[in-house]
């Protein structure tokens, strides 16, 4: 991997974590009903999407809604989605971290676990019948690979070769409820085997092999091979305070570039950049009470 | 102008869109060799190609749910679901995905498709092969719904679903696919979405507006037909064609000259579109009312095999309801 691209990889980890840590904040606070934490799953997320073109489009659930950031949206932005501000398209319809952000093409987050399984295979299966380049990605948590569209999705995508990555992390848990009350099988990428197409299993606290594994993929898709469903396999950092894969990363740049500043001198600007942005968006106008009526309809 | 039945007058339109629209994509379960269970899609495989008209999985909600990646890529897929009775594995996809994407999303992404289905009773189809469950797609906000009677309808509204912005749930009436002729006028034309049509309209002291659409309208006017002639009654017979958004305020006209209203639907009465329409009449023209709205419907249980003519809200259970509606 590039220098360059390595350190880019660790400053969007960097920069997920600190608006994580707001929103976590905001969510303990009361100020948002709901959110769901990627603490710890930053390498996955952020690892994956920096392995595809600006062009790629980005199927999330809600715990991928990070994955915006890791696209280079504006931090700013997203505060004002999560807080329904009036200034943002959606205005507060979705529930706080539920993202949506076509400018840096992240389609609309899935709450139902698996739909967007199949949204992508569609829209990597018009990618291919079109002859463009771009291909979709689909991230899903280790649950979806109970729900019928992981079926649908990975099957109508073997069948019809859509330009289409799945990347299903593999935290241990949906929720509440452990991998094996998910599925027999030892791993989660051999189902693939199920649909005729290649599964890889990577270590998802690793930044880089998730990275590499996506790139690899991707390249697959992109040429015309078809699907690839990778199982990233990453730990919530709640259960493994030393499994970070910020400190993970940092780590293994600094070994090779002893320049590098410590990690908390390159932890401070971002928090500080959050902190200024989400004191910015708590003072934008909220929307208008009729604000949820419009856009039900084109016309 | 070429006479034609409902079913060559779909494909005739779907022919006409997909030449001038490369955008316009058809899968389905056996839509593409065979041209479907229906032929409706007839001969377009061979036009288009396999990538525009696409045999698929059996699985609604693959279909349904890559239809929607299709739709955000910026294809305009038209699927086809065998019968209306399969869709709901596809339905979670219809109500949480297509319904809400424009407005979740503040018009970012929108899922423009039209989902093509037969429906209704009356082809000795049995439980899975007849029900008519379009109040169940009315109810959720975001999706339009559509249901022709006739062939020059069937062409003009599926060409204006198509080019409309919204998701269309188009229900094509099985039992008067072939039945049911007409003459078409060649070429690209619309039918606007949203618009009633006056079937017949009612002269003389007692009159009855009998609401109906799609292989109950026939019904409905073998009925008027007998109620003029042996009790004198006419009937303003109203075809909606388009459920959703309802044509309320051309009913309310009708009901408020004739003082009367007859609802025709074949899916059960609970909570069937007629009771959305005779609540919309009563609350905008209660004082102008003769009579307490009717309506004349399938039951509530599930649809019959056997004795499907008896579940079938036909002629002769509509012209007693009209007759009770005007003597009231």
């Amino acid at each position: 991997m590039e220098p360059a691209t390595a350190r880019l990889l660790l400053e969007r980890m960097i920069l997920a974590r600190a608006v994580d840590d707001a929103l976590v904040a905001l969510q303990r606070a009361g100020t948002l009903a709901s959110y769901s934490s990627l603490q710890g799953e930053e390498g996955a997320v952020v690892g994956a999407c920096l392995a595809l073109e600006a062009e790629d489009t980005v199927f999330p659930t809600p715990r991928e809604s990070l994955a915006a950031i890791a696209r280079g949206w504006p931090v700013e932005a997203m505060l004002l989605q999560v807080l329904g501000k009036a200034t943002d398209p959606m205005r507060g319809r979705q529930a706080p971290g539920i993202v949506t952000a076509r400018a840096v093409c992240v389609a609309p987050a899935a709450t139902l676990s698996g739909v967007q399984i199949v949204h992508a295979t569609g829209w990597g299966w018009a990618a291919r019948m079109k002859k463009d380049p771009r291909i979709a990605l689909a991230f899903l948590g280790d649950g979806a690979t109970s729900s019928a569209d992981f079926h649908t999705g990975l099957n109508f995508a073997g069948v019809f070769k859509a330009k289409v990555v799945f990347v299903c992390r593999n935290n241990g848990f949906a929720s509440s409820t452990p991998v094996s009350r998910q599925t027999r099988t030892e791993t989660l990428a051999e189902k693939a085997i199920a649909y005729g197409i290649p599964g890889e299993r990577c270590d998802g606290n690793d930044a880089l092999a998730v990275h590499a594994a996506v790139q690899r993929a991707a390249a697959r898709a992109r040429a015309g091979g078809g699907p690839t469903l990778v199982e990233a396999v990453t730990t919530r950092l709640e259960v493994a305070p030393s499994s970070c894969p910020i400190a993970r990363l940092h780590g293994l740049l600094a070994a090779g570039a002893p320049d590098l500043p410590p990690l908390a001198d390159l932890v401070a600007g971002p928090a500080a950049r959050v902190a200024e942005a989400l004191a910015a968006a708590s003072r934008a106008p909220d929307p208008p009470r009729d604000a949820f009526l419009s856009n039900v309809y084109g016309n | 102008m070429p006479e034609m039945n409902m079913v060559q007058a779909i494909n005739d339109a779907l022919r006409l869109e997909m030449r001038r629209d490369p955008r316009v994509v058809i899968l389905g379960e056996d839509v593409g060799k065979v041209g479907g269970v229906f032929r409706v899609t007839k001969d377009l495989h061979e036009e288009f190609g396999e990538d525009r008209v696409i045999d698929t999985p059996l699985s609604e909600g693959g279909i349904i749910g890559c239809a929607v990646g299709m739709a955000l890529y910026g294809l305009v897929p038209v699927p086809e679901i065998q019968f209306a009775d399969f869709i709901f594995p596809g339905y979670d996809q219809i109500v949480s995905e297509v319904a809400k994407l424009r407005w979740r999303s503040g018009g970012e992404y929108t899922a423009k498709l039209v989902i093509r289905t037969p429906v209704g009773g009356g082809i000795r189809g049995g439980l899975y092969h007849s029900q008519s469950p379009e109040a169940l797609f009315i109810h959720v906000p975001g999706l339009k719904v559509v249901c022709p009677s006739n062939p020059h309808d069937a062409k003009g509204l599926l060409l204006a679903s198509i080019r409309d912005p919204d998701p269309v749930l188009f229900f094509e009436p099985k039992r008067v696919y072939r039945a049911a002729k007409g003459e078409v006028a060649e070429g690209d034309f619309t039918e606007p979405l949203g618009k009633a049509k006056i079937v017949r309209e009612a002269s003389g002291e007692r009159s009855v507006t009998v609401v109906a659409w799609g292989a109950m309208l026939y019904e409905a006017i073998l009925a008027a037909d007998r109620a003029l002639a042996e009790k004198g009654i006419s009937c303003e017979i109203i075809d909606l064609r388009t459920l959703w958004p309802l044509d309320v305020d051309t009913v309310v006209q009708s009901v408020e000259k004739t003082g009367r209203l007859v609802v025709v639907h074949e899916a059960p009465k609970t909570c069937g579109f007629g009771a959305e329409i005779v609540a919309l009449v009563t609350e905008r023209a209660m004082l102008r009312l003769e009579a307490p709205p009717a309506r004349v419907t399938g039951f509530d249980t599930p649809f019959p095999y056997a004795l499907e003519m008896e579940y079938l809200p036909l002629a002769h259970r509509i012209l007693p309801v009209i007759v009770e509606t005007a003597e009231y």
